[in-house]
């Protein structure tokens, strides 16, 4: 019987540095790494990936080329994904994963799945098992690493943090509907272009009867009068003081500059509720 | 008069023996008793029936409002409220309260509440002012005066004039509304049900009930609304208008081209538009807020509005039977057809190219989601697994179902040359489909026109064909199978190299995006494309079949399928780079291939076209595996490797893994560990050193790389002398000596040991040459460049003289 070793990159950090530590720790496994591109990732996402590729020697499959995030929304009459209607994992990241490994498992390899559940996070599903033969591994939770960790490993090997860590804390689609306000008021300065993107498929979806905006309870027309942009910046500024002081210090262990998490700032764990599969 | 109630009563609703008793002798409110206790001597006339009343409303009311009585009950109970309400006058109160009681009760007793009884009763009061009073009360629409029992009664309707305010519903309505009445009536469609059965279509034509001048209007410039294909118009004449001016007018206006309309004039059209517009008023009335609140006003005006409906039904189920129809000709349908068989031949008429599709499933306007979803799988298997018997379908899925109704049963899909394939239509699929092809055939009349996928449609829709929305698609998709090596596809106005599942999607959502061309091909071409198609089987593009179309396809989508870099990089000769970058461009196979190649080449005919072609076809195919040789070849020589003994590289690669203490280097290492001179292994190293996939190169990452390998293959080297020297005697001194410049230079690697006993002269000889050195004032840099110069003489002289 074939085995086979799937890893899910999905342009965050959590994954990545499951893929170097696997190539480091578990060399001689074969493993066939995998993107699930949504056609709307961030170029710092592809840049990133890029070096992943570099590092780990060994080409990362993207998949779902062809059936794009566009072609999804006019499939939903235009209405835009939302917490509740969350059509862009299930057809842009679960799908075409499950396509992939389909051959795989109707053959009856095994498959088994890394997923990246750090040992510092709340128990997720990060992907339930349909098949029989399809195994869901946790590396990290087992080895015990934790978010220190995953930032020791990507600096030490050189695959660094993706670069919109700068300003973003999540992979993903440019326009996700779990970010933050604050992180659109970013988007908008980092790629106006991809925020004036995110607004025209926004109008479209509105004139064809959508219930949904992108941000919950305000349009991004609303979100980026410079007095609303303002408010979201103090806000946010408001906020990350106040998490700073809330931050125990753990003597044995002195804090390290590292990037703000933004999901940290607002207590969320990780995109609130918006899971593995495209934020790992 | 009292006493006579009693014995009424109990017969009445005696569900209780005792009430009788109980009224003459139980202290109830009201009662018998109570009516002897509180009446003073001087006031007292008699206990009348509208004390009864008093009684009842207050002990029994609940008994006898769930009693066969209960109706009555509450009319009476409501014209009494009324009554009070309306006037003040104790003895009009009186009077409604005895009629109530004695009117109730009539049947039980044979005493009727008629002028006698009642004057009997209020024998005190003079019969003017009964008389009065009476007339007030049936003013005040609370009591009746039934003529045929000669009694009154209480008005069991309401103070709501009906008959009022239809007449002026009627005054108010500017003119019948036909719409609304067709709308009310709920008339049918005709189904052409013939039809139905002989093409598997089903089609159908409105009935509607239209005034004639409303029927001319209609039929002037008549399009189909809503998926009918014709029109049935009973049309009423105005009032004045003769019968023979209406049926003249309808004669007229009706027609047969390009739609159907058919005008009639109902024989009984007089009573119709009566009925209608009492119909229509009695609507209106039914909306009138005061109805709210009178339920008897509301239930007549329902009874009322029940029976106009049906009577109208049946003038109009008559008048459809009865009227001449008029389908534009001298021919007059005759009176007594029935409908149906007309919409059919009608039907037959117009759509006399119908393809028979026998598909319920499919062959509709509108189709279920699980039917959408079967048809996309079909459609999937059609565009992935020609060629093979069933489509690939396994099993008896709904799609295995539509596979046999809509490509078997057609034969569009069929064995022919000895393979499975999608063909022009046959004599067995009948006239339909031929006509179908030679139509759409003619679409495309101009070649150097490019036809939309929803013209196409349209055209299919239309008569004489008339196919439903369901089946477009895979009509379409058989279409372009049949006709693929003459089809050229166009998304967006982009050549579609070769259709797959998710163009068929993306043409499910919006067709408008797609365009067809039909690309005719003469003998030169022919033999272009054949010369393609052979130079791209040397370039290993397998190519699929001799199409000349397949292998234009070929060309173009091997363009598209090289590495990122060779569609990027500027190192590739100047028609090579020029034809690359056409093919990238290009979005129609027909121009590309026999204009802009042909006059990029210089070709003048097909034979020295393919020559020219030849070579810098080759030149892109293989630009990227020969820029991988040369960094490869690069890579090794900083290495001091040889591509002929990979083997010994492999085992200084094993002893560097893990030692070097550098992850990039270790990873360097472990890939070299494995390296076989494959290109994938190498491309595992260069992506390492770019820290980019070399098919996502562009040029500067060469150049990158080379300079990233060569840090590699020197640190590599140091690390190699370590790993020499490590492990050693603690004992002795270990020292190694790295000498060399620059990735190209010779590197001499020496590793010694010096015992004990020799250490301080080593240290002293050391000292001593240090100091000889400096005293001559020369730069450190100088200076190790001296000692590295001399190390490199003995150590090379020690070699030769080992030799």
């Amino acid at each position: 019987m074939i085995e086979r070793h799937v890893l899910g990159i999905s342009g965050g950090k959590d994954s990545a540095a499951l893929a170097v530590w696997m190539r480091d720790k578990h060399p001689n496994l074969n493993i066939d790494y995998f993107f699930t591109d949504t056609g709307e990732e961030l170029p710092e996402v592809y840049e990133f990936l890029g070096r992943l590729e570099g590092y780990l020697g060994k080409p990362i499959a993207r998949l779902n080329p062809r059936r794009d995030f566009r072609f999804w929304l006019r499939e939903y009459n235009h209405f835009l994904p939302s917490p509740q209607t969350r059509w862009c994992t299930r057809k842009l990241k679960l799908a075409p994963f499950e396509q992939w490994v389909k051959p795989w498992l109707a053959a009856g390899d095994k498959v088994f799945s890394y997923v990246a559940i750090r040992a510092d996070e709340e128990y997720r599903e990060g992907y339930s098992a349909k098949a029989d033969n399809l195994f869901v591994r946790l590396p990290f939770r087992d080895a015990g690493v934790d978010k220190l960790r995953v930032v020791d490993i990507l600096e030490s090997s050189g695959v660094g943090y993706p670069k919109y860590y700068d300003w973003r804390s999540r992979s993903g689609c440019t326009f996700c509907f779990f970010q933050q306000k604050i992180e659109w008021v970013r988007l908008r300065e980092q790629h106006p272009e991809d925020y004036e993107k995110a607004k025209e498929l926004e109008k479209d979806a509105l004139e064809h009867g959508s219930p949904f905006t992108w941000s919950k309870g305000e349009s991004l027309w609303d979100m980026e009068k410079p007095e609303r942009i303002a408010e979201i910046k103090a806000e946010y500024e408001n906020r990350r003081v106040r998490q700073r002081k809330a931050i125990p210090i753990n003597p044995l262990r002195p804090v390290r500059e590292s990037h703000e998490d933004i999901d940290d700032i607002y207590g969320e764990d990780e995109g609130g509720g918006a899971c593995a599969i495209c934020h790992k | 008069m009292a006493a006579l109630l009693g014995p009424i009563s109990k017969r009445q609703f005696g569900q209780n023996e005792r009430s009788t008793f109980g009224f003459l002798s139980s202290v109830e409110a009201h009662g018998f008793r109570a009516y002897l206790q509180s009446t003073p001597l001087s006031q007292a006339t008699w206990y009348r029936p509208s004390d009864y009343w008093d009684y009842l409303r207050a002990n029994l009311e609940s008994a006898i409002l769930a009693s066969p009585d209960g109706h009555r009950w509450s009319q009476a109970v409501e014209a009494v409220e009324r009554a009070e309400a309306k006037t003040g006058d104790p003895l009009m109160v009186a009077m409604i309260k005895n009629i109530a009681v004695i009117d109730m009760f009539r049947s039980g007793s044979g005493l009727a509440a008629d002028l006698p009884v009642l004057s009997a009763l209020f024998y005190k009061v003079p019969q003017e002012e009964i008389d009065g009073a009476l007339r007030k009360l049936a003013s005040l629409k609370v009591a009746l005066f039934k003529s045929y029992t000669g009694a009154w009664s209480v008005f069991e309707g309401s103070d709501f004039d009906i008959d009022a305010a239809i007449a002026q519903a009627l005054a108010t309505s500017p003119g019948l509304d036909y719409a609304k009445l067709s709308q009310l009536m709920g008339m049918h469609p005709v189904v052409a049900k013939r039809h139905y059965h002989e093409t598997g279509s089903m089609r159908w034509m409105d009935l509607s009930l239209r005034s004639v001048e409303q029927a001319e209007k209609i039929a002037q410039g008549y399009e189909p609304q809503r998926g009918e294909f014709g029109q049935f118009i009973l049309a009423l004449p105005s009032r004045g208008m003769s019968a023979r001016e209406a049926h003249k007018r309808a004669q007229a206006c009706a027609r047969l081209k390009p739609w159907p309309v058919l005008v009639g004039i109902p024989s009984n059209h007089a009573r119709i538009a009566e009925l209608s517009a009492e119909l229509v008023a009695l609507e209106q009335v039914k909306e009138r807020h005061e109805l709210g609140g009178d339920p008897v006003a509301r239930r007549e005006v329902f009874a009322r509005l029940a029976a106009a409906r049906s009577d109208l039904e049946d003038q109009l189920q008559a008048a459809v039977s009865l009227s001449k129809w008029h389908g534009g000709s001298d021919e007059v349908v005759a009176p007594g057809a029935k409908l149906s068989p007309v919409a059919s031949s009608l039907a037959d008429e117009l759509y006399l190219s119908c393809p028979h599709v026998w598909s319920e499933l499919v062959n509709r306007d509108s189709v279920s989601s699980n039917s959408v979803k079967a048809r996309r799988d079909l459609l999937h298997a059609m565009v992935n697994a020609e060629g093979q018997e069933l489509l690939g379908i396994e099993g008896f899925a709904a799609e295995r179902g539509l596979f046999d109704t809509l490509l078997i049963a057609s034969d569009l899909y069929r064995l022919e040359g000895g393979a499975w394939c999608f063909c022009q239509p046959s004599q067995a699929s009948g006239n339909g489909f031929i006509e179908l092809w030679k139509a759409t055939r003619a679409l495309f009349e101009d070649s150097n026109a490019r036809v939309g996928v929803d013209e196409i449609y349209k055209r299919w829709s239309q008569p004489p064909f008339g196919l439903k929305q369901g089946v477009l698609p895979v009509v379409l998709t058989a279409f372009l199978l049949a006709h693929k090596a003459n089809v050229a596809v166009y998304k967006d106005g982009m050549f579609t190299p070769r259709l797959n599942d998710a163009d068929i999607d993306e043409c499910l959502q919006d067709a408008s995006r797609f365009t067809l061309r039909w690309i005719a091909i003469d003998e030169d071409k022919n033999r272009i494309l054949e010369g393609i198609s052979k130079l791209l089987a040397e370039v290993g593009e397998k190519s699929e079949s001799s199409d000349p179309l397949e292998a234009a396809r070929g060309l173009v989508s091997m363009v598209y399928n090289l590495p990122e870099w060779s569609r990027r990089t500027q190192r590739l000769g100047e028609t090579a780079k020029a034809m690359r970058d056409m093919l990238l461009k290009a979005s129609d196979p027909h121009k590309v291939l026999f204009v802009d190649l042909a006059f990029l080449l210089g070709a003048a005919d097909g034979k020295s076209y393919v020559k020219e072609l030849r070579a810098p076809l080759q030149e892109i195919a293989t630009a990227y595996s020969k820029m991988l040789g040369q960094v490869e070849a690069k890579m090794l020589e900083a290495l001091d490797a040889t591509r002929d003994d990979l083997e010994s590289l492999r085992e200084r690669a094993k002893s560097v893994a893990g030692v070097a203490g550098n992850f990039r280097l270790d990873a360097f290492a472990t890939r070299l560990a494995s390296y076989d001179g494959l290109h994938e292994s190498l491309e595992g190293i260069l992506s390492l050193a770019a820290d980019k996939p070399p098919r996502d190169w562009v040029d500067r990452h060469i150049d990158a790389a080379l300079l990233e390998l060569a840090q590699f293959a020197r640190r590599f080297r140091e690390a190699e002398a370590f790993v020499a020297v490590q492990g050693r005697q603690a004992r002795s001194e270990a020292i190694a000596v790295v000498i060399g410049a620059g990735a190209e230079t010779t590197t001499i690697t020496r590793s010694f040991a010096i015992s004990e006993r020799h250490r301080k002269m080593v240290d002293d000889k050391a000292a001593d040459l240090a100091s000889m050195l400096q005293s001559q004032g020369l730069g450190t840099d100088v200076l190790l460049a001296i000692l590295a110069k001399a190390g490199m003489k003995l150590a090379t002289e020690k070699e030769s003289s080992n030799d």
